[in-house]
């Protein structure tokens, strides 16, 4: 039997010109013709259909929806912590306490925000061993390379390093050449920011399917800022949450990136490898929202997983990208930007765990990515690496990712 | 910036397009920049107006008249400073306190004509980093000191010499005075060897630098055709390089907070001193002037070939034939607003940082023209880029 479909398209766009937009979802009212031979029968029905909204901002009632103020503490306190690192006079018991207890911060109004970095580090994805890595090294951080601030680093011996000419860079390391706050922070982006959307807040059996009878029934389970009584579903609000590990230090309407020492700022970097990818994540971000607010959940696992495959990106490609950069530095015989480099490549591997590629699967298991960062931390660490050898690992990890060489 | 880029590059293709219409006529006009034009006045098809620009006469003039004697007065100042400095060790007086910070001084201005010429021995020696690397490293110094053994040359210990470690020893090691003076009452102290070792590194690496342009000035001059290694290439960048990073960013950019979240007084030239930090800023200016101009070291009416004059024979076109006097007053416009500035720019910038800010804004204006405009004429290739940051 032979049908013939034809869709006429008519386009009823709801544009709404009300200061404050209440038309969450625009509506298309699509009419089948549907012939059969002897016969034309013409159906006419609504469906509905969830039109891409133009920016990140949903409201009810005149009032915003969207909250994340848990995760910009979170985002912000990862800044706090990586300068902490990074500054010889700081304590182990001062720097745990930042990422443990979530206090000691600058910011004061972190320490009274009532949420840590340590509780949402690699919760989900790769290994829960994954955490017990950064309280090591803080303690790494504080009692070998503080102490060593001002004397020579060579390999084997922890201390300064600094390229010779001007500008050199200057770097503090541990005796195998490794910068402990690059590392850490780093492998927070995967560890915390990614993990945390990836598997978390943007993860069907992890979150969302929970949260669907609530959202179906309009359930509120939370207030936002400006509201007088609940006026979130728990699925709004934890797609929201995703939304703020990666905007959390951005602006919510008007994203510029490059903002903080996370996801964010290398998302910005990775625009440049392949233009648009941000604009597809924060556009995916923005449908997928709406979606839920339509009830459409298909719609929302079709954002979520773009969102999971391109930010995953952003790891893959710099996980690469340092270790050639590191390469070409050993040869060079910038040794400091070498070790700077070949940290953020450390960080960004351990990252790898954490990412979900197009298929749902992570670029590297748990196991994968231990034996590589093994490989490249063998003997004298950094001080043993040569640039063939880290050329070959990024290319391994090209073929792991499918992602073009970017140097 | 990309306005200013496609602009620019609009301008080029005009002039490009335009030249290949007259170019019979006009054969003063369509001088390549890439040629190398040492044949002055030939006598093509008994033509001798065919004005060239002589490129070998503007690097001997550089060599001869700015680099080398400003090379020589360095390393006389340095050696005048050191006699004082050692006087210091049986005589640790204000008076001679007074004298050598004042030697300090001269020679620090001096500096400031030098620092631009990154090329030859002192880009192999890494002469910059050892003489002007700043905000010192305080607590490395006084490591060094107090272990009384250090590697001067280890890259660790840059930000421990040059002339921001003199600054910190001679006014940033006691609360006053007579603390500092402390420090040096005790003969062959702790504190005195670390000085003379650093007017000695000092001397040394300045020395090996003067000594070798007396070779190197014939293979500097002999090389000026354009490739990405020729002398004119590699000046031109240093001293835009230079415009940007040692003079814009350093002095101005870094300390006012241009880079970074807040402002950094404690990163300006001449912290220790806390009064010099203008005058410095102000002869690297001058510095930058007469080098564009074409004038002598100390001897501004001897006035030679220099960018000036190369560009002035290069902008035959009507829309950049301003180009040069454009550079001067824009330069002149941020000399003013230097000068309006407090003498300390850590007063400056704790007081009043948007002056500091303002004049920021009149020398990133030069910097403009010398980078887009002026090496677009020029047709060569900046060499270097901005660091990715991370």
């Amino acid at each position: 039997m032979k049908k013939r479909l034809t869709l006429l398209l008519c386009v009823l766009a709801i544009v709404s010109c009300a200061k404050e937009p209440e038309t969450i979802i625009e509506y298309q009212t699509v009419e089948k013709i549907v012939e059969t031979p002897g016969e034309t029968v013409t159906v006419v029905e609504t469906v509905e259909t969830v039109l891409p909204p133009d920016a990140y901002s949903f409201t009810r009632g005149g009032v915003s929806t969207v909250y994340y103020s848990g995760q910009t503490a979170r985002v912000k306190m990862a800044s706090e912590i990586y300068s902490a690192l990074k500054t010889e006079t700081y304590t182990q018991t001062q720097i745990d306490a930042m990422f443990s207890l979530g206090t000691g911060f600058t910011d004061t109004t972190l320490d009274t925000s009532g949420k840590t970095v340590r509780s949402k580090t690699a919760s989900y994805g790769g290994s829960a061993t994954v955490k017990s890595l950064f309280d090591g090294w803080i303690t790494e951080a504080t009692s070998v390379v503080f102490p060593v601030w001002n004397t020579n680093g060579s390999k084997g011996v922890a201390g300064q390093v600094t390229d010779p000419g001007t500008g050199g860079r200057s770097v503090r390391v541990n005796a195998k050449g490794m910068e402990i706050n690059q590392i850490f922070t780093k492998g927070l982006i995967g560890a915390m920011a990614l993990d945390q959307i990836v598997n978390g807040y943007l993860d069907k059996t992890e979150k969302l399917d929970a949260a669907q009878a609530g959202n179906d029934a309009g359930d509120f389970a939370y207030t936002s800022p400006g509201a007088t009584e609940a006026n979130v579903t728990k699925m709004e609000h934890y797609w929201d949450e995703g939304f703020g590990y990666l905007y959390g230090q951005d602006n919510q309407a008007f994203p510029a990136l490059g903002k903080g020492v996370l996801l964010n700022k290398y998302l910005k970097k990775v625009e440049s490898n392949e233009p648009g990818i941000s604009k597809n994540i924060y556009d995916a971000f923005a449908l997928g929202r709406a979606a839920i607010v339509a009830k459409n959940y298909t719609l929302r696992d079709e954002q979520a997983a773009i969102i999971k495959s391109e930010l995953s990106k952003v790891i893959g490609y710099k996980a690469a990208f340092y270790l050639r950069g590191g390469g070409k530095n050993i040869t060079e015989g910038k040794m400091a930007d070498a070790f700077h480099a070949l940290s953020e490549g450390y960080g960004f591997i351990l990252s790898l765990q954490f990412t979900k590629d197009a298929n749902g699967a992570a670029y590297f298991t748990n196991a994968e990515v231990n034996a590589f960062l093994e490989r490249l931390s063998a003997g004298d660490g950094f001080w043993d690496r040569t640039e063939d050898e880290l050329k070959a690992m990024a290319t391994e990890i090209d073929a792991k990712t499918g992602l073009p060489a970017t140097n | 910036m990309l306005k200013n880029v496609a602009f620019c590059l609009t301008l080029f293709i005009i002039a490009f397009s335009c030249s290949s219409e007259d170019d019979q006529s006009e054969e003063v006009n369509s001088i390549d920049p890439t040629e190398s034009l040492i044949s002055k006045n030939t006598t093509q098809n008994n033509e001798s107006v065919t004005i060239s620009f002589n490129r070998e006469e503007m690097l001997a003039f550089w060599a001869d008249s700015i680099i080398v004697p400003s090379y020589k007065k360095l390393t006389a100042d340095l050696a005048i400073l050191r006699e004082q400095i050692i006087e210091l060790n049986e005589n640790a007086t204000q008076e001679k306190l007074s004298v050598i910070r004042e030697k300090w001084l001269l020679a620090y201005k001096t500096w400031q004509h030098v620092e631009m010429f990154n090329v030859g021995k002192a880009e192999e020696i890494y002469f910059l980093s050892h003489m002007n690397v700043y905000p010192v490293n305080e607590d490395r110094i006084t490591t060094n000191i107090n272990l009384g053994e250090y590697d001067l040359e280890n890259p660790n210990n840059y930000a421990t010499q040059g002339f921001p470690a003199l600054d910190f020893m001679l006014y940033g090691i006691g609360i006053n005075d007579d603390e500092i003076l402390e420090k040096y009452q005790v003969v062959d102290s702790n504190h005195y060897k670390y000085l003379i070792d650093l007017i000695d590194k000092m001397i040394s690496k300045s020395t090996i630098v003067y000594e070798d342009w007396q070779t190197f000035r014939d293979e500097f001059v002999a090389s000026s055709e354009n490739t990405a290694t020729s002398s004119i290439n590699k000046l031109s960048n240093d001293f835009i390089y230079y415009f940007e990073k040692g003079l814009r960013a350093n002095k101005f950019g870094i300390p006012a907070g241009v880079f970074s979240v807040n402002k950094l007084p404690n990163k300006v030239e001449g912290y220790y001193s806390r009064s010099f930090s203008k005058v410095l800023a102000l002869e690297s200016l001058d510095a930058v002037k007469n080098f564009f101009v074409g004038n002598a070291f100390e001897n501004e009416s001897l006035i030679g070939k220099s960018f000036q004059a190369y560009l002035s024979h290069l902008n035959t076109d009507a829309n950049n034939v301003g180009l040069g006097d454009d550079i001067l007053s824009k330069l002149a416009l941020a000399v003013e607003k230097v000068n309006e500035l407090s003498d300390s720019f850590v007063t400056q910038i704790n007081n009043d940082n948007t002056a500091m800010l303002i004049t920021y804004d009149s020398i990133q204006a030069v910097v403009v023209l010398l980078k887009v405009d002026m090496l677009q004429t020029l047709n060569i290739n900046v060499d270097y880029a901005d660091a990715d940051g991370d």
